[in-house]
């Protein structure tokens, strides 16, 4: 008997097409291993990592071939045509005018060279978000630097990726305060490597307490708070009010015995004492200040120079400006002896200007403009100290009371805290890059 | 109907069911893929941290290696204001290495310390530490080690006037410090993960070595004999008394021909050379005053310092005119126009030497001048003192304040030479005669034969029996057809001979009965007459240096140039040898010598007295013709500073000139027109002149021989033996030196020198230095006060050897001619910088936070260095000093040369000690 | 009547459900594309394969970078450069690890270029065409006093 056949069939040929779109199919889920990016974008993700980190690292070891700057020279002119000396005359005037002319440093890495421009822009913060260059005189050294920066990294990358180098030192962290240096456009956020590495700065800030002398780093600092037995010296009012309020709390003794409370008594005294620490200087019950202000101390190392050349004396004026502007200005003099420092006054008088129009007053002297500065910058600190430390502020006291001892992890926390703020010897140098598709 | 699959034959599988299964696997496939290549990629991304570790400890040595440069940077500037070079505790380099170990440690511990503790180097991740001496939480210094790295410089230079042009200095110090690490996670900071000893190396890029060498190679170009500063000053100083005694010798003035205040100038202008060229730069100020104090002393207008310092307008240098120093000041001095030319005469003048042939000098006059209008003259006899006689009659003259404004000479004629005229005359004319035997003949034979039976015996000599004279008669030839071997006269003899012949036989003859032979003799006399004819020949006439027979008619009286040409010489040759005289008759009277010849003999002329006189005209003609000839322009003191350059240059000059005038001299044609000397006389002038252009010639030679040889002794006399230099090297120095200083020199300054590394091509950096000196011109007039004492920084002394009036060459005697006078100054000089400072401008390796980068000085002065309480050492002033001599020739007479003020021995400036 | 005789003869079996020989284009194409599947797959794990094998080279050179700027080798200054001098005597480092990689079938070649200069260690290897590069920016020191930046590659090739 025939087998039954069914009614429905399909066709040979819809059979064979669907088949066949089913291999194709088949093919087409295939593709993703094929193709699949992962190891080889992991692997580029990977090198572009090393790279970044290999290139900030060969660019601070490179030195660059010649690198110079101009300096002085149109107050040079100034200077001696105000003197009578013939300015365009192509003889000794043009042979005295090269001394003084280009600064270049042979031989140095680019890690000294940015380091000694960050310290030399003399940048204090501007009462905005921004900051103000004191330092007018070496303004060329910053675009110098920019440029052989670009000069290091255009051949390096050849148009493959795009670069942001931004070099900083902020003594105080988080304060605009020190120096800054940018190249490059604003790196996008997702698909840039950052490297960073950090580098000294040539400033050795010494500060006078009493009778000791101290640097200003944070292993002099750390021993000196040791020394001075920092967290148990009852006679700074402010650690003796939170030492009591803390050992209250911990003892559960009214008034202190609400945290809500206790927090905010210790916020209190601790922002005292910040503040101490960062600006005004930290005193006791006498008055006698048993450690001066950091932000203090570092604008005196800062403007410790310019404070020397101010007072125009000439032992300390050319200490402080150099011998090759006391060589010019001995031979002006002799020229015409209507002035003795020709060349270190306008300098001087530059700085003078910079200071006028920044405190947007006249000032009848150096010395003046800089204490007024001074002081205005500590003004400008402490707002911003207010308003940058607070969070900060109010999470390490968070962390105070969560610990079990609160007296105990005052001492040992104390110390280590107030030092993290600064970073007065260090600057970073951060590089980023992102690919950039032509 | 059940149907086991297997069995069931109604259907087939659709490919659509195989195709379900194909997607399920290719998805399955997919997915596989996909997870292997994810396990793949963990442990790729996970190498990233084991570069950390390492990039945190390069990065800490390079950090570290910086701050090295700038703390070894700082401290070169502060060792660069101070310098220790001599010190107790040890050398010059033990010092800079000790001080410089003891600056970094310090300033590296503190960056150690406050860099690299407590976890503060840190990447996130790992921290950094170092490894200090727990104890002492230093470093030990004597861990820092010191390496140099030398360097070629090239520069410009001028030979002998400067410094080399290529030379190899230590120029930068490279710093070893082999530090510990400890690198540990930040996590766990005290368990460590890597410890490891580095020593980080680093170039410190101040360039205070090449400071250091470059000053001392300066002290060095100042200072000692054949120094670039000792030979720029010889050159000029002899080029400037040169100068100045030509014109003290032609106008009297200047007094002081050898003035400090110019030999103060000529040392600041070498000092500022040689700064020049050996930095390439100098002290911009120094180069302005001294072109100011230049202006001052030749009396220019006092314009102010700023006005000089824009003039200077050539960018590489500045252009010292020498001229106005050397001429300039004699012209000012002595009250002319700064630019009017000095004409610096031959030395030595072909006028000079044949007046000294020629004539005597008996005595000098002096004439001295007083102003206003006072003129009076002094003689002085020409002896064996006359030199000193001279010299004392100036300098009490001086004294009494007369100048010397003329010398002039007196002359009488020179004998010698007279009598060279008259014996050069006499060997001229001068003929030689002798006679011959011209003919014999037997004109008579008379024999006295007896005839046989006599034999013929002996015959005896024929001896002279008579001598009879016959015809004389003069053969002399015609007028110009003498020649040597004319017959001149002929004189006959007869002659008579006799002899004895004889003859013998033999004969018998009978003795006693004896038969005996016996020979008797027969002795006759023969006789002969001969004829004899004797000749007087003319040997030669007029024979002188070598040439004989070339005058035309000789023996013939010239009338038109009265002139007897020898013709009375036979006649007084015959008058010599009558026929009586012995050898004559021997002559004549000798048989058998046709053709002999005898009684030669020289028989002196008749010298007319115009011989005399033409010589004389001769000779006052050749003077006249040789004074014309002018000596070559190039052949003067301005040309030759060095003397006896001067003097071998102008006597080969001379020479040429004589050599090529000497035929034009001789005149040949005058007194020799056509093949013969008009007459003997003409022969005797112009040998005469022969004769003078002889004598002038030797006389050449033999001056400059001698001048030469006194010159030279003199001047090695003058030289010390401890000086270091001979008088060859001021001749050698001068020679190769005059060029660059004749009319004027540039001091170089704002040109950079080249560094470059021999071992790696591509360091190649250029230096330019700023040069800084207190005081900017050294003064020896002038003190300078620093602190409590005052310092004289230029000492000068200039020391007249020969006094007011030099020292004659060759000394003045009667038998000697004066032909120079010469002086010598022995200059010395002694100076030091109270402040010399050089910056290095176009390396400022010292970080200024104000200025941005800041030079590194190298200063010399004197002052101690102390470290706290201990004395380190001291740095002190560049200082050098030196001494030279100066020469100044001029010709004879006039106003000499020598300084006439009364310190010319010991013309010493107040700082001279 | 077949019977089963019939059914168990395949050439005489009568049953069937299509005639084969109609069907044949059919089954060509299906073949095809079973085949053409089953070359997929294969070149899919292929592929896999030689992905895997350049990126395990990649690594390996990778590695060998940083053996070679490991701090210990002569030729590294303290700070992490390479001194171009005592890199081009450098034999000791290459060969030890030429040994080391011999045996897993390595072969490669260290270049440094640095400005105008480039250095190839050894300097005489012939370089096939197929092989992998890995780089890294190193700085290279000239002399004390320049120093400047170059790259440092790895070309690594299988033994063939």
């Amino acid at each position: 008997m025939p087998p039954p056949r069914g009614q429905l069939a399909v066709s040979l040929l819809y059979d064979t097409l669907l088949f066949a779109a089913m291999v194709s199919l088949s093919a087409v889920l295939l593709i993703p291993a094929l193709v699949s990016p992962l190891s080889s974008d992991a692997s580029i993700e990977k090198h572009r990592e090393l790279q970044v980190d290999d290139v900030l690292h060969t660019l601070l070891v490179s030195r660059p071939d010649s690198f110079s700057y101009t300096f002085c020279g149109s107050l040079l002119d100034a200077a001696a045509g105000r003197l009578g000396v013939d300015t365009t005359s192509p003889g000794l005037y043009t042979a005295v005018r090269l001394w003084i002319l280009d600064n270049e440093p042979h031989h140095e890495s680019y890690e000294a060279l940015i380091a000694e421009d960050l310290v030399s822009q003399l940048r204090i913060p501007d009462g905005s978000d921004g900051s103000v260059r004191l330092n007018l005189l070496t303004t060329d050294f910053d675009d110098a630097l920019r440029d052989a920066l670009h000069q290091f990294f255009t051949p390096l990358f050849q148009g493959r990726y795009a670069y942001n180098v931004s070099a900083q030192w902020h003594p105080i962290t988080g304060l605009r305060f020190g120096g800054e240096l940018f190249l490059g456009p604003p790196p996008p956020p997702l698909t840039s490597h950052v490297a960073t590495q950090q580098i000294s700065v040539p400033l050795t800030p010494a500060v006078r307490i009493g009778n000791t002398t101290i640097i200003l780093s944070q292993y002099a600092l750390a021993r000196y708070f040791t020394a001075l037995n920092l967290t148990g010296n009852r006679s700074i009012p402010e650690v003796a009010s939170i030492r009591m309020v803390l050992s209250d709390y911990q003892h559960q003794t009214p008034p202190y015995d609400s945290r809500p409370f206790a927090e905010a008594a210790v916020v209190r005294n601790l922002s005292h004492l910040l503040d101490g620490f960062l600006i005004d200087g930290i005193h006791d019950t006498s008055n006698a200040t048993v450690f001066p202000g950091i932000a203090n101390a570092t604008l005196d190392a800062l403007l410790a120079r310019l404070n020397n050349a101010a007072q125009q004396k000439n032992t300390t004026l050319y200490e402080s400006v150099g011998d090759l502007v006391r060589a010019v200005d001995h031979t002006l003099s002799e020229l015409n002896a209507s002035t003795t420092t020709p060349l270190a006054s306008l300098m001087l008088g530059h700085f003078n200007q910079t200071l006028d129009s920044l405190l947007n007053t006249t000032f009848p002297s150096l010395p003046e403009a800089i204490a007024a500065c001074k002081d205005w910058v500590l003004n400008q600190t402490t707002t911003t100290v207010h308003i940058l430390f607070r969070p900060m502020l109010e999470a390490f006291v968070t962390d105070l009371f969560d610990a079990g001892d609160c007296v105990l992890a005052f001492q040992t926390m104390l110390g280590s805290w107030l030092l993290d703020r600064l970073a007065i010897q260090s600057a970073y140098v951060t590089l980023t890059i992102w690919p950039v598709h032509p | 109907m059940s149907h086991s699959l297997l069995s069931d034959r109604t259907a087939r599988i659709p490919f659509a069911v195989l195709g379900i299964f194909l997607l399920l696997g290719s998805s399955m496939t997919c997915a596989f893929i996909l997870h292997l290549e994810a396990t793949q990629t963990t442990p790729a991304a996970e190498l990233l941290d084991l570069n950390s570790v390492s990039r945190l400890t390069h990065a800490a040595e390079a950090d570290i290696a910086t701050a090295l440069n700038r703390a070894g940077a700082q401290a070169l500037a502060r060792i660069g204001r101070e310098p220790i070079i001599i010190s107790s505790l040890g050398s010059a380099q033990d010092m800079l290495t000790w001080r410089l170990r003891h600056a970094l440690t310090q300033n590296i511990t503190s960056y150690l310390l406050a860099q690299y503790t407590d976890d503060q180097y840190t990447d996130g991740t790992y921290t950094l530490n170092i490894c200090l001496s727990n104890d002492t939480l230093t470093i030990d210094p004597d861990t820092i080690t010191f390496e140099e790295r030398t360097l070629d410089l090239h520069r410009q230079t001028l030979p002998l006037l400067g410094p080399r042009p290529l030379v190899s200095y230590p120029s930068y110090l490279i710093v070893h410090l082999p530090l510990t690490f400890r690198v540990s996670a930040l996590s766990d900071p005290d368990i460590t993960l890597r410890r490891e000893q580095a020593t980080i190396t680093t170039l410190l890029t101040s360039r205070y070595l090449l400071l250091e060498h470059l000053t001392d190679e300066f002290q060095t170009t100042l200072s000692g004999p054949a120094s670039p500063l000792w030979a720029f000053t010889t050159t000029f100083a002899n080029l400037y008394s040169t100068l100045r005694a030509w014109k003290h010798y032609v106008t009297g003035a200047p007094a002081n021909i050898v003035d400090n205040r110019h030999l103060a100038l000529i040392a600041n202008a070498g000092i500022l050379l040689e700064q020049g060229l050996v930095f390439h730069s100098v002290d911009p100020i120094s180069i302005i005053t001294l072109l100011s104090q230049t202006g001052h002393a030749l009396n220019q207008d006092d314009a102010p310092l700023l006005q000089y310092f824009n003039q200077e307008r050539t960018p590489n240098g500045s252009t010292y005119n020498t001229r106005n120093l050397t001429q300039g000041s004699a012209n000012i001095d002595a009250g002319d126009n700064l630019t009017d030319p000095i004409e610096t005469g031959p030395l030595l003048s072909f006028s000079d030497i044949i007046a000294d042939i020629l004539y005597n000098i008996t005595s000098v006059t002096l004439e001295f001048t007083k102003p206003p209008n006072l003129v009076e003259y002094e003689e002085v006899a020409y002896t064996n003192e006359t030199s000193d006689q001279i010299a004392a009659m100036i300098s009490i003259r001086h004294e009494q304040g007369w100048t010397l404004s003329n010398l002039t000479k007196q002359y009488i004629l020179n004998e010698t030479t007279n009598h060279a005229i008259q014996s050069l005359a006499a060997s001229v004319y001068r003929d030689s005669m002798s006679m011959v035997v011209s003919n014999r003949t037997v004109i008579y034979t008379q024999t006295n034969t007896p005839g046989p039976p006599w034999e013929e015996g002996d015959i005896g000599p024929w001896h002279v029996c008579l001598c009879q004279p016959g015809a004389k008669c003069s053969t002399i030839p015609l007028k110009g057809d003498i020649i040597p071997g004319s017959s001149l006269y002929q004189e006959h003899y007869n002659v008579t001979y006799e002899r004895t012949h004889c003859w013998w036989q033999d004969i018998d003859v009978n003795l006693s009965g004896n038969h005996t032979v016996i020979r008797i003799w027969d002795n006759r006399t023969d006789t002969m007459i001969e004829s004899v004819s004797l000749d007087t020949l003319l040997q030669w006439a007029a024979s002188f240096g070598g040439t004989h027979d070339d005058v035309t008619d000789i023996l013939y009286e010239n009338d038109t140039l009265q002139d007897p040409n020898l013709q009375e010489t036979l006649d007084t040759y015959r008058g010599q040898h009558p026929d009586s005289q012995p050898e004559k008759q021997q002559l004549i009277t000798t048989l058998g010598n046709t053709g002999a010849t005898g009684l030669q003999t020289e028989i002196p002329g008749l010298i007319p007295q115009w011989v005399q006189t033409t010589s004389w005209e001769a000779f006052e003609d050749i003077w006249d013709n040789l004074s014309q000839l002018t000596l070559n322009h190039g052949c003067n003191a301005t040309q030759y500073p060095y003397p006896l350059t001067l003097l071998d240059h102008t006597i080969a000059n001379l020479s040429a000139l004589f050599t090529a005038h000497i035929q034009e001299n001789l005149a040949y044609d005058r007194y020799h027109p056509g093949q013969r000397f008009c007459s003997v006389g003409m022969k005797a002038v112009f040998h005469a002149r022969a004769w003078l252009l002889d004598s002038i010639n030797t006389s050449l030679i033999n001056t400059a021989a001698t001048l030469h040889a006194a010159l030279t002794q003199i001047l090695e006399a003058a030289i010390p033996a401890s000086s270091g230099y001979t008088a060859d090297s001021i001749e050698e120095t001068i020679t190769h030196t005059i060029d660059a200083l004749r009319d004027k020199f540039t001091i170089p300054y704002g040109t950079p020198m080249i560094l470059a590394n021999p071992q790696s091509p591509t360091w190649t950096e250029s230096v330019l230095l700023a040069v800084n000196q207190i005081p900017h011109v050294l003064d020896p007039f002038q003190p300078i006060s620093s602190g409590q004492e005052q310092l004289w920084t230029l000492k000068l002394r200039n020391r007249c050897i020969f006094g007011p009036t030099g020292r004659p060459i060759l000394p003045l005697t009667p038998v000697t001619p004066w032909i120079l006078t010469m002086n010598l100054w022995c200059i010395d000089v002694e100076g030091e910088f109270l402040r010399f400072e050089v910056d290095d401008a176009n390396n400022e390796a010292v970080y200024n936070p104000l200025i941005g980068h800041s030079p590194q000085p190298y200063v010399r002065e004197a002052c101690v260095i102390t470290n706290g309480s201990t004395i380190l050492g001291e740095n002190t002033r560049l200082h050098f000093a030196y001494s030279t001599i100066s020469l100044a020739v001029v010709p004879a007479f006039g106003m000499m040369c020598g300084d006439l003020q009364p310190n010319w021995a010991n013309d010493a400036t107040p700082g001279y000690s | 009547m077949g019977g089963n005789r019939t059914r168990h003869l395949l050439s005489s079996n009568e049953e069937a459900v299509t005639e084969e020989y109609t069907a044949l284009p059919a089954l060509c194409v299906v073949v095809i594309g079973l085949t053409l599947f089953f070359l997929l797959l294969a070149h899919a794990y292929a592929a896999y394969q030689a992905q895997s094998e350049t990126a395990h080279s990649y690594h390996t050179a990778e590695l060998l970078t940083e053996k070679l700027l490991d701090p210990a080798n002569a030729f590294i200054t303290p700070g992490g450069a390479i001194d171009l001098a005592s890199f081009m005597q450098a034999s000791e480092p290459l060969t030890q690890l030429q040994q080391d990689y011999s045996p897993l079938g390595f072969d490669f070649l260290f270049r440094l270029t640095a400005n105008t200069t480039i250095v190839t260690l050894p300097a005489d290897a012939y370089i096939p065409t197929n092989y992998i590069v890995a780089s890294r920016e190193v700085s290279v020191v000239l002399n004390d006093a320049q120093t400047i930046p170059g790259r440092l590659s790895v070309l690594l090739w299988r033994q063939p």
